[in-house]
C-alpha cells in the first residue's frame, strides 16, 4: 500500500491502517528515540507519546517529502519535548559557551554495528548526544541547533566537535577492543 | 560542516538501525486514540441534545403561554395568511328580541367574557342554524368574513350570505365582549512510565549553561535541508508544510475579530417555531366593538371594521462586531455586538390627520388617542421598520476535519431601539396608527446556519453561509403572539493578525 493511500485511510478512522503505519516505522523511530535517550524505557515512552502525536496531526501531512522524514521529525522534536520535561536529563545538558576549536582527527572507518555505534552514541554526555544526533545524524545545521536549543551557533558548532572527537576516540578504543577480544578468543 | 566520511557513515549505520518496540507501545497508542475518539463523540453528542432540549422547553413554555384567556380570541388554524376572521358575538342577552333567525356558529373553544356574562354564549353545535336572516339593526350575528374580497364584500352583502361563509369555515370561532379591539401588530412582524535512570556517567569537559529552552514545538516542526548539513534529504520538508503545521498548532491564533453581517428576509410568525406547525400562520382575530369613536353603532346598520392587510416579509440586515474563541480544533464560540435592521410590508388605506381615540389591548385597553392613523384598506403599501441593538453568542462547529463547513448555533439578545411599526385597531372602522409601546422592547433569539469559511487574497477569513434565526419572545406586547423571523446570508469576515 502506498504511503497516501494509507494515511487517507488513517485519516478516516482505520484502525487497520494505523496499525500498518505504526509498524511500517515503529522499529525505525524507536531506533531514533533511542539516540536521544538513556534507555529503552524512555525510548519507548518517547515513540508512544509521537506516534500518537503523528496519528493526531496526520491531516497535517501534504504528502510533500517522505511520510518516514515527516513522521522522524515528529519523533525528534518530541524527544527533545520528553528531556526538557525530564529532569534528570536536563540536569545532563550542558553546553559549554567557550568557542573552542579542538583539533578535528581524521575520519576514522567505523567497523561497528548500528546498534554498537547507537551504544556510543547514547554514552556522550547529554548536551554533547542531543547536539551529535541532530547535527550528525537528523542533519539540522548549527543555527537551526541554536535556535532549537536556545544556545549560539558557535556553542552548538563546538560542542559538536567536541562530541565528534569524543565519539571518535571511544570508536577507535572499541574497535581495537574488539580486535584484541577476537585475536584473544584465538 | 559534517559532509566528511565520518557523518556519511554515522548517518548510514543510524539510517539502518532498527529496534523491535515491546507490545506495550502499539496498546497504549490505540487506546489513547480511542480514548479521545470516545470523548469527541459524546461532546458533539451533546450538542444536538442541548439544542433538542433546547427547543423542547420553547415549544412548551410558548404552547403554554399562548393559552388564550378571556381577553384573548382565538387564533385560527395554520395556513391562513393575513386577512381576518370577524366574529360577532351572539347575545341573547342585550338583544332580547332577537329571534330564531339570529346565527349560531360554531367553535370549538369559543371563549365567553367573564366581565360581561350576559352577553355570552356557549357556543355548542356544529352548524350554523337560521341562516338565511339578515342584520339589521344591532348585530347579534355572529359571521366570518371571507378572505377575499374583503372591500367589495360589504357588510350587509356579506351578513346575508354569511350562511355559505360559516358552512364554509370549520375554524375555532372566538367571540369577545364589551368595548375593546384587538391590536395587531402589522408588522408584521502517556501513558507515562517514570523513566529509570540509567544514566552512564562521562567524565566531560562541563563549563555550560543549563539548557535555555528546548522546543515548545513537538509537533510536526519542519526544516528544509541547507547545503552545509549533512545529506538528510529525505528529513526534509518544505516551508510550505512548516507553516502548515505552525499554522494548525494548537495555541496559535486562539481569538480573531472580525465583521459580522447579514442580510436577508424578516417576516411574522404566530409561533416562534413555525416548521412545527404548532399554531397557526400570522393571523388575527378580532371582534367590533361598540365604539363611540365609530364603528359599530347601535340602532342602524353596521359595516364591520375592515380587517387588517396580509402582512408580507421585508428586507432585514444586521451588522456588527464580532470575536471569536476558538475552543478545539474544530469549535470555536463567538460573541459580539450589532445592529439588526428588520422590516415587514403592510396594505393601507387613507391618512386620517384628524386625532382618533383606540384603546390598547396591552395596557387593558385603556383609551388613548392617536393622531396620526390610516384607514384599513389596499390604496398604499407601508414599511414597517424595526431598528435593534442586539448582542449575539454563537457556537461554531466544524463539521468535517478537512473540509471547512460549519454548522453555527446562535443566541441573540436584542433590544428594540426604535420603530414605525403600525398597530392594527379595529375601532373607528378598522385603523392602523404608531405606538412604540405596543412592542416587546427585549427580543431573545435563537438562530442555526451553515458556513463555509475560506481565506482571501489579502490573507482574512471569510466566513459564508446561510442563516435562520426566530425570535422566542413575542414582539407585540399585548396577547397576541407574533414572532419575528430572519432568514438569509451571513458573512463573517475576520481580519489576518498584524505581523510584530
Amino acid at each position: 500500500m502506498d504511503h497516501q493511500k494509507l494515511v487517507k485511510d488513517c485519516l478516516k478512522g482505520k484502525v487497520k491502517a494505523q496499525r500498518e503505519l505504526y509498524e511500517l516505522f515503529a522499529k525505525n523511530m524507536l531506533g531514533v528515540c533511542y539516540r536521544y535517550t538513556r534507555s529503552i524505557k524512555d525510548a519507548e515512552d518517547v515513540l508512544q507519546e509521537g506516534f500518537i502525536k503523528v496519528f493526531r496531526n496526520l491531516d497535517q501531512y501534504k504528502y510533500e517529502g517522505e511520510l518516514g522524514a515527516w513522521i522522524r521529525r515528529i519523533m525528534v522534536n518530541t524527544a527533545l519535548n520528553f528531556l526538557k520535561r525530564n529532569r534528570k536529563y536536563q540536569q545532563e545538558m550542558y553546553f559549554t559557551q567557550e568557542y573552542l576549536h579542538p583539533v578535528v582527527e581524521d575520519d576514522p572507518a567505523i567497523r561497528l554495528n548500528a546498534k554498537e555505534l547507537a551504544d556510543l552514541i547514547r554514552q556522550l554526555p547529554h548536551g554533547y548526544q542531543v547536539i551529535f544526533n541532530l547535527h550528525a545524524v537528523e542533519g539540522y545545521s548549527h543555527v537551526e541547533i541554536g535556535e532549537l536549543l536556545g544556545i549560539s551557533d558557535g556553542t552548538s558548532r563546538s560542542q559538536y566537535l567536541r562530541a565528534r572527537n569524543l565519539l571518535i576516540t571511544w570508536i577507535e578504543n572499541f574497535s581495537s577492543d574488539k580486535k584484541k577480544e577476537k585475536y584473544a578468543g584465538k | 560542516m559534517p559532509a566528511n566520511e565520518f557523518e556519511k557513515q554515522v548517518q548510514e549505520k543510524m539510517e539502518d538501525f532498527r529496534l523491535n518496540p515491546s507490545a506495550s507501545v502499539w496498546k497504549n497508542v490505540e487506546d489513547e486514540l480511542r480514548e479521545k475518539k470516545r470523548k469527541r463523540v459524546i461532546f458533539f453528542l451533546l450538542i444536538p441534545a442541548a439544542a433538542i432540549l433546547l427547543l423542547i422547553v420553547s415549544v412548551y413554555y410558548f404552547n403554554h403561554e399562548s393559552k388564550p384567556d378571556n381577553h384573548q380570541v382565538d387564533s385560527l388554524p395554520a395556513g391562513r395568511q393575513g386577512r381576518e376572521s370577524i366574529v360577532k358575538k351572539h347575545d341573547p342577552a342585550s338583544n332580547p328580541e332577537q329571534g330564531p333567525d339570529s346565527h349560531r356558529v360554531d367553535s370549538r373553544e369559543s371563549k365567553v367574557d367573564s366581565k360581561n356574562p350576559a352577553s355570552s354564549i356557549k357556543h355548542q353545535a356544529s352548524s350554523i342554524q337560521h341562516p338565511a336572516s339578515s342584520t339589521t339593526d344591532n348585530i347579534n350575528v355572529a359571521a366570518i368574513r371571507p378572505l377575499a374580497g374583503r372591500k367589495k364584500n360589504l357588510p350587509v352583502a356579506e351578513n346575508s350570505n354569511s350562511d355559505n361563509s360559516l358552512k364554509n369555515k370549520q375554524d375555532k370561532v372566538a367571540t369577545t365582549t364589551g368595548n375593546f379591539d384587538v391590536s395587531i401588530t402589522q408588522p408584521a412582524t502517556q501513558k507515562k512510565t517514570e523513566p529509570k535512570n540509567d544514566v552512564v556517567k562521562v567524565n566531560s569537559e562541563p563549563v555550560a549553561t543549563e539548557l535555555k529552552k528546548a522546543t515548545d514545538n513537538d509537533q510536526a516542526g519542519a526544516a528544509s535541508v541547507n547545503t552545509d548539513k549533512p545529506e538528510a534529504k529525505n528529513l526534509a520538508m518544505t516551508n510550505e508544510a512548516k507553516q502548515a503545521v505552525a499554522k494548525n498548532e494548537p495555541g496559535k491564533n486562539k481569538t480573531r475579530w472580525g465583521l459580522d453581517f447579514s442580510i436577508g428576509v424578516s417576516s411574522i410568525q404566530s409561533n416562534p417555531f413555525p416548521m412545527l406547525k404548532l399554531g397557526g400562520a400570522m393571523d388575527a382575530v378580532y371582534a367590533p366593538q361598540n365604539n363611540p369613536n365609530g364603528g359599530s353603532a347601535s340602532g342602524g346598520g353596521v359595516a364591520p371594521p375592515i380587517p387588517p392587510s396580509e402582512v408580507t416579509g421585508g428586507l432585514s440586515f444586521r451588522i456588527g462586531y464580532t470575536r471569536e474563541w476558538q475552543v478545539s480544533e474544530r469549535s470555536s464560540f463567538s460573541g459580539g455586538v450589532q445592529y439588526a435592521y428588520a422590516s415587514t410590508h403592510v396594505k393601507i388605506g387613507s391618512a386620517v390627520d384628524s386625532a382618533l381615540r383606540v384603546s390598547a389591548s396591552y395596557n387593558n385597553f385603556t383609551s388613548m388617542e392617536v393622531n396620526k392613523s390610516y384607514r384599513a384598506g389596499d390604496d398604499d403599501k407601508y414599511t414597517n421598520s424595526f431598528h435593534y441593538v442586539a448582542i449575539p453568542l454563537g457556537y461554531h462547529w466544524q463539521i468535517n476535519k478537512k473540509i471547512p463547513v460549519q454548522l453555527n448555533f446562535e443566541v441573540s439578545l436584542g433590544y428594540l431601539l426604535s420603530s414605525n411599526a403600525l398597530v392594527y385597531s379595529s375601532s373607528n372602522g378598522g385603523i392602523y396608527y404608531q405606538d412604540d409601546d405596543a412592542f416587546n422592547k427585549m427580543q431573545f433569539a435563537i438562530g442555526t446556519g451553515l458556513s463555509y469559511s475560506f481565506k482571501t487574497k489579502k490573507g482574512a477569513d471569510l466566513v459564508i453561509g446561510p442563516q435562520l434565526s426566530f425570535n422566542t419572545n413575542s414582539l407585540l406586547a399585548n396577547d397576541h403572539k407574533q414572532y419575528l423571523w430572519f432568514g438569509g446570508l451571513n458573512t463573517r469576515l475576520f481580519f489576518p493578525k498584524k505581523k510584530k
